[in-house]
């Protein structure tokens, strides 16, 4: 074992000598000036406390299409969009996505081929993986300076779970986290690229994650949203907004499933189990008093007001898989109102692992 | 890929790197070669690296809130033994719940806690053998080599990475490693990893404030994903993990003395006090004795002692050198994980007040306290007190820093001079007293003026421009080198009443040379913790106009101000030496500082017959007390005015109870 890490390490250092750094620096240096080409500094609406005047974008066709982040910037008839030469345009509203938070914006470039990112091209990433973001984070770059460029690797692919201020984000799908500073004001609309210059994805907003409660470093995959895009630039509907999971047209409930949570009093109150109704589907499962629910299917239940909420997310007749401890051990139930006409014995089921 | 094949794998690749990289057709992409590495470096210990759920306990710890969301613990032992970071069950769940690298969810014990380091301590059931990473030996650890953050917060099934290299070793006095990767709730409590996929260390928040252990859980986590991280090695975790499977918390090891708060890295570590029954006491060390060698290791400065005390456990068995009189003596003492609360000593007397004259040099005496040490040892009031055991004494706070050094129940010889002769006293010392002396006990203090002054108290206001607070004093004419004893009133918001409160203190103001400053919230419903900066500049402002009396400071308050009296006087910077409560429990979030030299701070807690609080505010006393603070109480009529405005009776108390403060 010692040997082989000898081995690896001699190996590294030979790599590392042997390596022609200065193209590979080179060579860098080229990915990320044609990847700053292809993104756009916007100035639009706000100025206010906190709320910056000014975001990012890509290019995204040959003719002039650009994709942003829908925000309150956009929100004005006076939009600037300004490329990497510095060059200006007052830029038209194409269209926007409320769900991705996304907007396409399309500045009056005529037969002026200038280098875009194909969305159809994008590529995906993989944790650990090298990226670069690039966007004018801060307004740092003015007139024709090149946007800023941060390097980090991606942290994880995960939904997003998140939350600004009070409001939960509308996307819930996976993105990309990061560990690069990439998400500060002016970031939105940016362009998530890999080593050799390639898209991976756009830059989100400012959220902070409702997981660990810290400020999130994100960027929508491409994959995730070229559809949208291509609806947007063929004026059609958004699929998107038919993905809205709606709320059960009659909601489930702890009552109905036949049992209490003891009082809910603090805001952490442990979901334990108050009372059973007799002959009702959780006492027929084997549901306790004083059971403990720690998981609804794989969500983990940390209080009593989350147990509530996930259940009233299922359809009344929808089966519902609880987890309980009990006496140190966790227990598995499957649950159901019994529905009409139904079998009764065959719709409960009881599973002990 | 099952662990260990990756790094022939990666062997392979590397020398494929090596030959491609001589040619300079095809360039060789170290960084890709390096990110390879990484992962397979990272995917080395992620079966080792559990997500843990929790149940129940405090939505927020403080006034900080805790997400609800799922975090990270790393295996360190086979048979179902986990570490993750003590800032994960800071809440105090009911239930915790493991995620094991099969899938499957299992209910875990907290086994201990490690104070000193941050950490907790969990056992789950596994049926199989759990996978237990490599450490990296703490040797071979050096500043710039990669260093990958791991946790399993944001997906059960994959693990979350930041990458980064070891920015610091050494760090928090010897007992973490420092890295520039992002390290947040999303992997506290999961490793740092190395890149042959070896564990660096266990992630962890922590701060200067964290240090010794006292701090809370969540010290040192504001510094999140900023470039600062940190990481207990985790070859220190496996030396321990024996001695904590036995189920009892790790605490920081304490000697119990107290050292000068300046030239920490510059002057010898000289003691300048010695708790009580603290094994220090026990090794029979005194103030002024020098520390210049831990187990045979030279020491210098008192930084450099930290650095071997801090990373101690209580249990510990340290050899130390103490110097004496130019004599090396050798002790053999065992930490201990809690002192028992600093008390100051007493003397028994109360000072004349301003700079005594130059050519009698010492502190006079107003007033002996009664049946106090000093009274029993034969001192009189008009003593003027020249030495206290070997320091000489030229002013009053020679007097209490020599006191300092000194413990309750020892006796010391105090020299004074009587009419111009020398006297020498023995006189055995106890602990600050709690009960109020009587206006008869109170003989003028050679500063205030009895003489009657009809005219209204007149307020002025107190201008900070940043706030839109109101503040306004009322100064008692002032004679030269007389500072100003201070009593901070914070008023309930009703501003009307300001000029009756004025003139109902204005002649314990001119007979004590009292300060008084009415304060008022920003937010007429009442005081909040939006107010403190506020607070903390009035008092800063309030210092710099005038001279104030750092003995005689106090801040009063009734109710909800009353809370917010204790925990501004709590505050070490606030600089306070007293505060008075009326009808005010202490702050449920308020963690009581341990008492220490050098800080005398006394508390009065007033009671309405009819408060509902009296449960709660006389428990509050106790624990005051058993803290080694001096708390006073006293009992009003019914409160059937609410405001700020009560009867003489209780007002005088108030006034005599700060008259004494400067007793020692």
């Amino acid at each position: 074992m010692t040997q082989l890490r000898k081995l690896l390490l001699t190996c590294l250092a030979l790599l590392v000598v042997g390596s022609p750094l200065a193209v590979e620096a080179a060579n860098l240096q080229q990915t990320i000036r044609s990847a700053q080409r292809k993104v756009v500094k916007i100035y639009g609406a706000g100025g206010l406390r906190g709320m910056e005047a000014y975001q990012s974008g890509i290019l995204i066709s040959a003719e002039g299409h650009v994709l942003t982040a829908l925000s309150y910037v956009l929100d004005t008839d006076d939009l600037v969009v300004m490329l990497d030469d510095g060059r200006k345009w007052q830029a038209e509203f194409i269209g926007s996505d409320p769900v991705r938070e996304l907007a396409v914006l399309r500045v009056p470039l005529e037969d002026e081929p200038l280098p875009y990112f194909d969305l159809h091209q994008s590529v995906q990433a993989e944790e650990g993986q090298r990226i670069l973001a690039l966007s004018n984070l801060y307004g740092i770059a003015t007139g024709d300076e090149p946007v800023s460029v941060l390097q980090g690797v991606v942290t994880a692919i995960a939904p997003l779970d998140a939350r600004r201020g009070a409001h939960q984000a509308n996307y819930r799908d996976t993105v990309y986290v990061l560990d690069a500073y990439a998400n500060n004001p002016g970031a939105s609309g940016g362009a998530l690229v890999d080593w050799q210059g390639q898209l991976i994805g756009v830059l989100g907003k400012e959220l902070r994650s409702r997981v660990t409660g810290t400020w999130l470093n994100y960027a929508l995959p491409a994959e995730k949203i070229v559809t949208a895009v291509d609806d947007i630039l063929a004026g059609r509907e958004l699929d998107s907004l038919k993905e809205e999971r709606l709320p059960p047209e009659r909601a489930l409930s702890t009552e109905a499933l036949g049992f209490m949570l003891v009082p809910n009093v603090l805001p952490r109150t442990p979901p334990y189990v108050d009372t059973v109704r007799p002959d009702s589907p959780a006492d027929k499962a084997g549901l306790r008093p004083d059971d403990l629910v720690v998981f609804v299917a794989d969500e983990p239940i940390p209080s009593c007001q989350a147990l509530v909420e996930t259940i009233g997310l299922h359809e009344f007749e929808e089966e519902v898989q609880l987890s309980v401890l009990r006496d140190g051990a966790l227990i598995e139930f499957r649950l159901r109102t019994v529905a009409p006409d139904a079998d009764q014995e065959n719709e409960i089921e009881l599973e002990q692992p | 890929m099952t662990p260990r094949t990756f790094i022939p794998c990666l062997l392979i690749g590397l020398m494929l790197g090596v030959s491609l990289a001589t040619s300079v057709a095809a360039d060789a992409d170290l960084a890709l070669q390096e990110q390879q590495a990484l992962q397979a470096a990272v995917q080395h210990v992620a079966a080792s690296v559990v997500q843990i759920h929790t149940v129940g306990g405090s939505d927020r710890v403080g006034r900080t809130l805790i997400s609800q969301g799922p975090t990270t613990g790393l295996v360190v032992s086979a048979d179902g033994y986990i570490v993750s970071s003590a800032f994960n069950f800071a809440q105090q769940p009911t239930s915790i719940l493991v995620r094991l690298p099969s899938g499957e969810q299992t209910p875990a014990q907290l086994v201990a806690r490690d104070k000193n380091r941050m950490l907790v301590l969990l056992k789950v059931d596994a049926d199989e053998p759990l996978p237990v990473p490599e450490a990296t030996p703490t040797d071979e650890i050096r500043v710039g080599q990669w260093a990958v953050a791991v946790g399993r917060t944001f997906r059960a099934d994959r693990v979350a990475v930041s990458v980064g290299i070891v920015s610091a070793l050494n760090r928090m006095y010897g007992r973490v490693i420092q890295t520039d990767a992002n390290v947040s709730v999303a992997n506290y409590g999961g490793p740092l990893v190395d890149l042959h996929g070896r564990v660096l260390g266990i992630l962890v928040p922590m701060s200067p404030q964290s240090a010794g252990g006292e701090g809370s859980e969540l010290a040192g986590a504001e510094f999140y994903d900023s470039g600062i991280g940190f990481a207990v090695p985790l070859e220190h975790v496996l030396g321990i993990l024996e001695r904590w499977q036995q189920g009892d918390d790790l605490l920081s090891g304490k000697l119990g003395i107290g050292m000068k708060r300046d030239g920490v890295h510059s002057e010898p570590p000289e003691i300048t006090t010695v708790w009580q029954g603290s094994p220090a006491a026990e090794a029979g060390w005194q103030p002024k004795d020098v520390i210049v060698a831990v187990d045979g290791q030279p020491i210098a400065t008192q930084s450099q002692l930290r650095f071997l005390l801090v990373p101690r456990y209580a249990g510990d068995q340290l050899q130390i050198t103490i110097r004496r009189d130019g004599q090396q003596l050798e002790s053999q003492v065992t930490l201990t994980g809690k002192l028992t609360p600093y008390r100051h000593a007493f003397l028994g007397v109360l000072p004349m007040r301003g700079t005594p004259a130059e050519d009698a040099p010492g502190v006079t005496l107003r007033s002996v306290w009664p049946k106090g040490p000093a009274a029993r040892a034969g001192l009189k009031s008009g003593d003027r007190i020249t030495k206290i055991g070997d320091s000489d004494i030229s002013k009053l706070d020679e007097a209490l820093e020599s006191l300092g050094g000194l413990s309750v129940d020892s006796s010391v010889k105090v020299v004074v001079d009587r009419n111009n002769k020398q006297r020498t006293f023995t006189a055995k010392l106890s602990t600050l007293p709690e009960a109020i002396l009587s206006r008869g006990q109170l003989p003028p203090a050679d500063q205030g003026t009895q003489e009657k002054d009809d005219k209204p108290a007149e307020l002025k206001p107190l201008r900070m421009l940043q706030f839109v607070q109101l503040a306004r004093y009322y100064s008692p004419p002032q004679a030269e080198n007389r500072p100003l004893g201070l009593l901070l009133w914070l008023a309930a918001g009703d501003t009307t009443e300001d000029q009756a409160l004025a003139d109902a203190w204005h002649a314990d103001c001119r007979r004590d040379g009292l300060l008084l400053v009415i304060a008022h919230p920003r937010d007429e419903t009442g005081w909040s913790a939006d107010d403190s900066e506020f607070l903390d500049t009035l008092l800063r402002t309030i210092r710099g106009q005038f001279e104030i009396d750092a003995h005689r400071a106090v801040v009063c308050g009734s109710g909800k101000a009353g809370q917010l009296a204790f925990a501004l006087a709590f505050r070490r910077k606030s600089g306070l030496s007293g505060a008075i409560g009326i009808d005010a429990p202490l702050p449920r979030t308020l963690r009581l500082p341990p008492s220490l030299p050098g800080r005398r701070l006394a508390l009065l807690s007033i009671e309405s017959k009819n408060t509902s609080f009296a449960p709660l505010i006389r428990k509050d006393i106790e624990r005051l007390r058993e803290a080694g603070y001096p708390t006073s109480w006293l009992q009003r009529p019914n409160a059937d005015h609410v405001g700020q405005l009560f009867e003489q009776q209780t007002r005088d108390s108030i006034a005599r109870w700060i008259d004494g403060l400067d007793r020692f």
